[in-house]
C-alpha cells in the first residue's frame, strides 16, 4: 500500500511556508567556509570510511530540483571571503580560528574506526597495527613550545630511519609538531605581527620541508609577507603556490588576498 | 549531473567541494533548523556536516542529485548532536525566526514558518526527515529510501505517521496560541 493521500492545503500551505525560510547571510556562509577549510586541510578527500557522519552513498535519482545551478554554484566562487583575506584582521581572524580547529573537535567527532586511531604521546613509541595510519592523528595538540623544541632535525631524521611499523606513530608525532609550528604562524598573524609568522613559517620549511601541512604553510606565507608589507614577495609566493598545488583548496585565498591587497 | 561546466572535471578537488558548500550552505543550514538543531549550534553541526561531506566527496556520484545525499548527512549528525543531552531543548516561539516583520504579509510568513518549525519540533526524529524530504523538499520515495537506507514502504509509512503527527502538533499549537 504506498498510495498517499495529498497533505491538506493548509498543512501544505506551511510548509511551503517553512521552504522559504532564509538561510545564512554571506558573511556567515564565507565564515563557516573557513572553518571548513581549515578542518579539511589535513584529512584526505572521500577516506572511504564511512566518514562516521554520514551515509554510504549510493547516488540518488536525478532531479533537476535538485541540480546546482549554474548562478548558484560558481566554480571557484569565492569572493566574499576572499576579499576578507585581503584585510590583515580578517587574515588573522580566519587563520587563528583555523588553527584552533586543526586540534578540533571534527577529529574526535568523524574517526570512524577506532583501531586506526593511533594516539601517540611525543615521547612513547607505538607499534603500529596493520591497519593504515588514520589520517586524523592526536587530538591533543601539544603546546607550541615544546613541540618546537622537540622537532630537531636530527630527530625527524632519526624518524625517518626507523623500522617501518613504526612510522604511523611518527607521522602523527611530527604532524603534531607541525600543526604547532602553523599555530604560532597564525598566531603572529592574529597579532598583525607577519616577521613572526615568517620565522614560524621558516622553522616549519626547514624542519619539514615536505610536510603534510607544506600547503598550508605556503598559503600562509602569501598572507605573511602581505601583511609585513612585501608584496612583490607575496606574489612571487602566491605564483609558486598556484604552480605546485594547482587544484588546492586554498588556492582562491591566495589568489584573492593577492589581488585585494 | 550538477548543471555547472567543468565540476564534474575537477572530481573531488577543493574547488569542486567549495563550489558545493556555497551553493548548498543554505539548504543544510535550513535543514538542520528543521531537524531540531537550536539556532545557536547550526554554524557548529552544519560545519561538522561538511567535513563529513568532504570526507565522503569521492563515493558522491555525480549523475544524482546532491541535496537527498546531503540530507543524509544532515539527520546523521543532527541525531548524533541531539543524542547528547545537553543538546536537547524545546523551541519557544519565534526562536527560529527573528527578522522583524516588513510587512503584514511577511508577518503572517514569518508567523506561519515558526508554527511549521514548531509543529515540526513534535514529529519524531525519524519520521520528520521523511516528511521534510518529502513533503519540504520534493523527493521521491525511492530517493529518500536510498539516502535513508530503509525500505521504500517504510518511507511511506513513515510518512503518513509524521503527517498524523504534525496535523496534530499543528493543531495543538493553534489551539494553545488562541
Amino acid at each position: 500500500m504506498t498510495e498517499l493521500s495529498p497533505l491538506a492545503p493548509e498543512l501544505q500551505a506551511l510548509l511551503d511556508a517553512e521552504r522559504e525560510r532564509p538561510g545564512p547571510d554571506a558573511a556567515t556562509v564565507d565564515r563557516v567556509f573557513s572553518r571548513v577549510a581549515s578542518s579539511i586541510a589535513v584529512l584526505p578527500p572521500g577516506g572511504g570510511d564511512g566518514g562516521g557522519g554520514g551515509p554510504a552513498p549510493e547516488g540518488t535519482m536525478p532531479s533537476p530540483a535538485n541540480t546546482l545551478p549554474p548562478a548558484a554554484a560558481p566554480l571557484g566562487a569565492t569572493g566574499g571571503l576572499f576579499a576578507s583575506l585581503a584585510k590583515p584582521a580578517a587574515i588573522a581572524a580566519i587563520a587563528f580560528s583555523g588553527g584552533a580547529l586543526l586540534g578540533g573537535s571534527v577529529m574526535a567527532r568523524y574517526d570512524a574506526r577506532p583501531a586506526a586511531i593511533v594516539r601517540t604521546p611525543p615521547k612513547i613509541v607505538i607499534v603500529a597495527t596493520p591497519s593504515a595510519p588514520s589520517p586524523l592523528p592526536d587530538q591533543a595538540a601539544p603546546g607550541a613550545s615544546e613541540l618546537e623544541s622537540e622537532a630537531k632535525p636530527a630527530q625527524r631524521t632519526a624518524a625517518g630511519n626507523s623500522k617501518a611499523g613504526a612510522e604511523p606513530a611518527g607521522r602523527d608525532i611530527d604532524l603534531g609538531k607541525e600543526r604547532a609550528l602553523l599555530a604560532t604562524a597564525r598566531t603572529a598573524l592574529s597579532k598583525g605581527d607577519g616577521a613572526a609568522a615568517l620565522a614560524a613559517l621558516d622553522r616549519h620549511a626547514a624542519q619539514f620541508p615536505n610536510g603534510r601541512l607544506s600547503e598550508e604553510r605556503a598559503s600562509l606565507r602569501v598572507q605573511a609577507l602581505l601583511l609585513k608589507g612585501d608584496r612583490s614577495a607575496a606574489q612571487r609566493e602566491a605564483d609558486a603556490f598556484k604552480s605546485k598545488f594547482p587544484k588546492s583548496l586554498l588556492k582562491g585565498a591566495v589568489e584573492k588576498s593577492i589581488e585585494q591587497e | 549531473m550538477w548543471g555547472v561546466a567543468g565540476l564534474s572535471e575537477v572530481s573531488g578537488t577543493g574547488l569542486e567541494f567549495e563550489a558545493l558548500f556555497r551553493a548548498e550552505l543554505g539548504y543544510v543550514w535550513k535543514t538542520l533548523e528543521r531537524l531540531g538543531v537550536p539556532s545557536r549550534d547550526v554554524e557548529d553541526v552544519a560545519h561538522d556536516v561538511f567535513v563529513a561531506v568532504y570526507r565522503n566527496f569521492t563515493h558522491y556520484d555525480r549523475t544524482r542529485p546532491i541535496r537527498p545525499w546531503l540530507c543524509g548527512f544532515a539527520y546523521r549528525t543532527a541525531s548524533d548532536y541531539r543524542r547528547l543531552a545537553r543538546n536537547r531543548y524545546e523551541r519557544t516561539a519565534h526562536d527560529g525566526d527573528m527578522d522583524a516583520p516588513e510587512s503584514d504579509r511577511a508577518a503572517r510568513r514569518i508567523e506561519a514558518r515558526d508554527l511549521a518549525l514548531r509543529a515540526l519540533d513534535r514529529v519524531e526524529l525519524e519520521r520528520r526527515v521523511v516528511l521534510m524530504m518529502h513533503d519540504i523538499d520534493g523527493h521521491g520515495a525511492p530517493d529518500i529510501a536510498r539516502e535513508l537506507e530503509i525500505p521504500v514502504n517504510t518511507v511511506y509509512s513513515r510518512l503518513r505517521l509524521a503527517r498524523d503527527e504534525f496535523r496534530r502538533a499543528v493543531d495543538e499549537l493553534q489551539r494553545g496560541a488562541a
